[in-house]
C-alpha cells in the first residue's frame, strides 16, 4: 500500500515537473492576441520539450523513481511517454504551419534565422531518437552503439530545442524565464551525467573479482563475484544489477542480470546468465580473476515487499534465476511458508538448477512441478504449457492468500497471467518483471 | 501486462499534460473564451480603413475598452466584436435604409438589434461630411442631438456621444 501511494505521488511529481515550466511562462506575460491555434502549437512545443527533458531522469536508474513500480515499468513508461512527447513536438510546427501557411518560408534553412533552423533540426533529431529506439534491431544497431547514439542525440536535441525557444524570444523574454529554462536543461543533462560519470566513479571504488565461472544446465553459466576491499552489496532476493565485465566502469557496455545467490550473503554475489545475445554468447569464456563492476541492486520482483502466507513461482527457462535467489534466501532464513514452483522448459535436461531444486525441497516447504514441452519417453509428469487447469491441480484452497511470481519469456508471462486471472487471483498479487529495456 | 500498464500510464499522463496545454492556450487567447461565453458588443461603425482600434479604444482613447482587454492586439478585436461590414457579408442580410429588417442566420440577431439601435451607415452609403469647422464646436450634441431643433441627427443616433461622431463623419476639409 505504501508503494502504491508513493507511486501516485511520483506521477503527481512528474505532472508537476512537466507542467510547471509551462505555467512559469504565463507569469507576468500579459500580451495576448496571437490566436488560440498559435498558442496551442506553442504550448505543445514547450510541453513536448518539458516531457522529453524529464526522460533523462526516468533512465537515470534512481532508486527512488524505480522502487514503487520496478525498473521495467519505468523503462516502458520512458518509451511510451517519449512517443507522446514526440507527438506533441510534431503537432507544434504542424499546427503553426496550418494556421499560418506564410510560416512555411521559415522552414527554408537558407533564409530562416538560426534559431528556426535549430528547431527544425531538433525535431529531426527527436525523430531519430524515437525511430532508432523502436527499430534498433531492424536498423542493425548494436545495443552499445545505439546507447551511445541515444545519449548524444538526446543532449543535442535538447540543446537545439533550447536555442529555438530562446531565439523565438516571445515567452522566454527576460533573464528569469530564460534562466529557468536553461537551468532546467542543465538539470536534465546532469541526470545523464550522473549515470555516465558519477555512478561509474562510485562503482570504481567498489570493484569485484570473478571467483568462479560454472557451467549450468540449459546453456547457462553462473558467475560468482567477490568484493575487492569492501563488504559487497546488500540486495533483496529477486533483484538484478548491471554488470560491466572486464571493462572500465565508464564503458557503456553493461548488461542487466538477476542475482541467483542468496540475499543473506552480500559478500558473495552470483549471477546466472544464459547464452542468448551477442554479449552473453561469450559469457562462458570469462576467466576467474576478471575485474567486474556492479551497478545495483534494482527491481521490484521481490517477496519482501508484502507479507503473504505462501508463494507460487512460475518460471520459464532462465527465468528461474531470480526465483532461485528467492528460494536460496528463504532456505537461509529457515522460512517454512508453503511454496510451489511451476518450472517450464523444453526438455528435462535443459532445466537449470534441477538438482539443487530437488535438494531445496528437503530444506523448504517447497513443491516443484516440472512442465516439459518435449518430454522423454515414459514421462509421467506435466507436459505442454502451464495453464489454469494444470495450476488448479496443485494450488491449495487458500491460494488467494498467496503471492505469485512469474518470470520467463514474454508469451509465457502473458499465458501465466491469463491463467491466474481465470483462477481468480487478483492482478496486484501477481508480480513479474521483464528485461526488454530497449 | 506490465508494458500495457506503462503504456496506459503514459497515455493518461500525456492526456493530462495536453489538457494543461489546452488551458495554457485558452488563457493566452482569451478572445476564444469571450466569444463562447458572451460575445462582444457589435461595433457601431464601419471599420473599413480603420484597423487601429486602439487609436480610439485604447486605454487613453476617447472610448477605452475594458481593462481586461489590455495587451490584446488590433487583429483580435473583430474575433468577438463584429462590425456592420461583417454583418453585411452574411448571406441573406436584408437591410432597408439604416436598419436591418431580418438577419436570419445564426448569431446575427445581436447585430441587427445593435444596428436598429444605432449602427453605422447602411451599405453603399457614406456618412455626410461635417460641413463646418469643428474647432471650438466640439460639442456636436449641442446642435445635433436627436431631439435638438437646430439640426438633429437621425433618430437612430440617439444615445451616441460626441466622441463617436467622427468615427463616421469626416471633416469636410475644414
Amino acid at each position: 500500500m505504501r508503494y502504491r501511494y508513493y507511486g501516485i505521488l511520483q506521477i503527481g511529481v512528474y505532472l508537476f515537473l512537466a507542467m510547471t515550466p509551462l505555467l512559469v511562462l504565463l507569469t507576468g506575460h500579459d500580451v495576448h492576441g496571437r490566436g488560440f491555434w498559435r498558442e496551442l502549437a506553442v504550448g505543445l512545443g514547450f510541453g513536448g520539450v518539458s516531457m522529453m527533458g524529464l526522460q533523462f531522469f526516468l533512465t537515470g536508474r534512481f532508486q527512488g523513481i524505480t522502487s514503487p513500480y520496478g525498473i521495467d515499468v519505468v523503462y516502458y513508461f520512458h518509451r511510451a511517454i517519449s512517443l507522446v512527447a514526440f507527438v506533441f513536438l510534431l503537432f507544434h510546427p504542424s499546427i503553426l504551419l496550418l494556421s499560418a501557411p506564410a510560416t512555411f518560408g521559415l522552414l527554408n534553412p537558407l533564409s530562416a534565422p538560426g534559431w528556426m533552423t535549430a528547431g527544425t533540426i531538433a525535431l529531426f533529431v527527436f525523430a531519430f531518437i524515437v525511430g532508432s529506439s523502436l527499430f534498433r534491431l531492424k536498423l542493425g544497431l548494436g545495443y552499445e552503439q545505439w546507447r551511445l547514439l541515444h545519449g548524444f542525440a538526446a543532449v543535442t536535441a535538447v540543446a537545439l530545442a533550447l536555442w529555438h525557444m530562446i531565439g523565438v524570444n516571445y515567452y522566454l523574454q527576460g533573464y528569469v524565464k530564460r534562466g529557468l529554462w536553461i537551468a532546467l536543461a542543465i538539470t536534465w543533462v546532469m541526470a545523464l551525467l550522473y549515470v555516465r560519470l558519477v555512478k561509474p566513479l562510485l562503482m570504481r571504488s567498489k570493484p569485484y573479482t570473478v571467483e568462479s565461472v560454472t557451467k549450468e544446465r540449459g546453456k547457462s553459466w553462473t558467475l560468482v563475484l567477490r568484493p575487492e576491499g569492501h563488504g559487497g552489496m546488500e540486495f533483496k532476493p529477486g533483484q538484478f544489477a548491471w554488470l560491466t565485465i572486464d571493462r572500465s566502469p565508464f564503458s557503456i557496455r553493461e548488461h542487466p542480470f538477476s542475482f541467483s545467490s542468496s540475499a543473506m550473503h552480500p559478500e558473495r554475489l552470483a549471477f546466472t546468465i544464459k547464452e542468448l545475445g551477442d554479449f552473453t554468447a561469450t559469457i562462458g569464456s570469462v576467466t576467474p580473476g576478471t575485474r567486474t563492476y556492479v551497478d545495483g541492486p534494482y527491481g521490484s520482483f521481490i517477496p519482501d515487499r508484502h507479507t503473504f502466507s505462501g508463494y507460487v513461482f512460475i518460471a520459464g527457462g532462465v527465468g528461474i534465476t531470480p526465483i532461485m535467489s528467492i528460494l536460496r534466501t528463504f532456505a537461509d532464513r529457515h522460512d517454512l511458508r508453503p511454496l510451489i514452483l511451476f518450472y517450464a522448459g523444453r526438455q528435462m535436461e535443459e532445466l537449470t538448477f534441477r538438482e539443487e531444486l530437488d535438494r531445496l525441497q528437503e530444506r523448504l516447504t517447497l513443491r516443484v512441478v516440472h512442465v516439459i514441452n518435449c518430454p522423454p519417453a515414459g514421462w509421467t509428469g506435466e507436459q505442454g504449457y502451464i495453464d489454469a487447469e494444470m495450476m488448479g491441480r496443485y494450488l491449495p484452497e487458500g491460494r488467494m492468500a498467496y503471492e505469485y511470481f512469474v518470470c520467463g519469456p514474454i508469451p509465457m508471462q502473458q499465458g501465466a497471467r491469463e491463467a491466474l486471472e481465470k483462477l481468480g487471483v487478483p492482478p496486484e498479487q501477481v508480480q513479474s518483471e521483464s528485461f526488454n529495456f530497449v | 501486462m506490465r508494458e500495457k500498464y506503462s503504456v496506459h500510464l503514459a497515455l493518461a499522463t500525456g492526456c493530462l499534460v495536453f489538457l494543461f496545454t489546452l488551458l495554457f492556450a485558452l488563457l493566452q487567447s482569451p478572445e476564444i473564451l469571450s466569444t463562447s461565453v458572451q460575445g462582444g458588443v457589435a461595433i457601431p461603425h464601419p471599420i473599413a480603413g480603420r484597423h487601429k482600434c486602439d487609436h480610439c479604444h485604447g486605454r487613453a482613447g476617447i472610448r477605452p475598452y475594458p481593462v481586461r482587454h489590455v495587451g490584446w492586439n488590433n487583429a483580435s478585436c473583430t474575433k468577438c466584436h463584429l462590425s456592420p461590414d461583417s454583418v453585411m457579408a452574411l448571406p441573406h442580410a436584408n437591410f432597408s435604409g439604416n436598419q436591418a429588417k431580418s438577419v436570419p442566420e445564426k448569431g446575427a440577431g445581436r447585430f441587427s438589434a445593435s444596428l436598429a439601435k444605432g449602427g453605422g451607415p447602411a451599405a453603399g452609403k457614406k456618412a455626410p461630411l461635417i460641413s463646418h469647422p469643428v474647432k471650438g464646436q466640439e460639442d456636436c450634441l449641442a446642435c445635433h442631438d436627436t431631439k435638438n431643433e437646430i439640426k438633429p441627427a437621425p433618430p437612430d443616433h440617439e444615445g451616441r456621444q460626441n466622441e463617436t461622431c467622427e468615427g463616421c463623419h469626416s471633416r469636410g476639409g475644414m
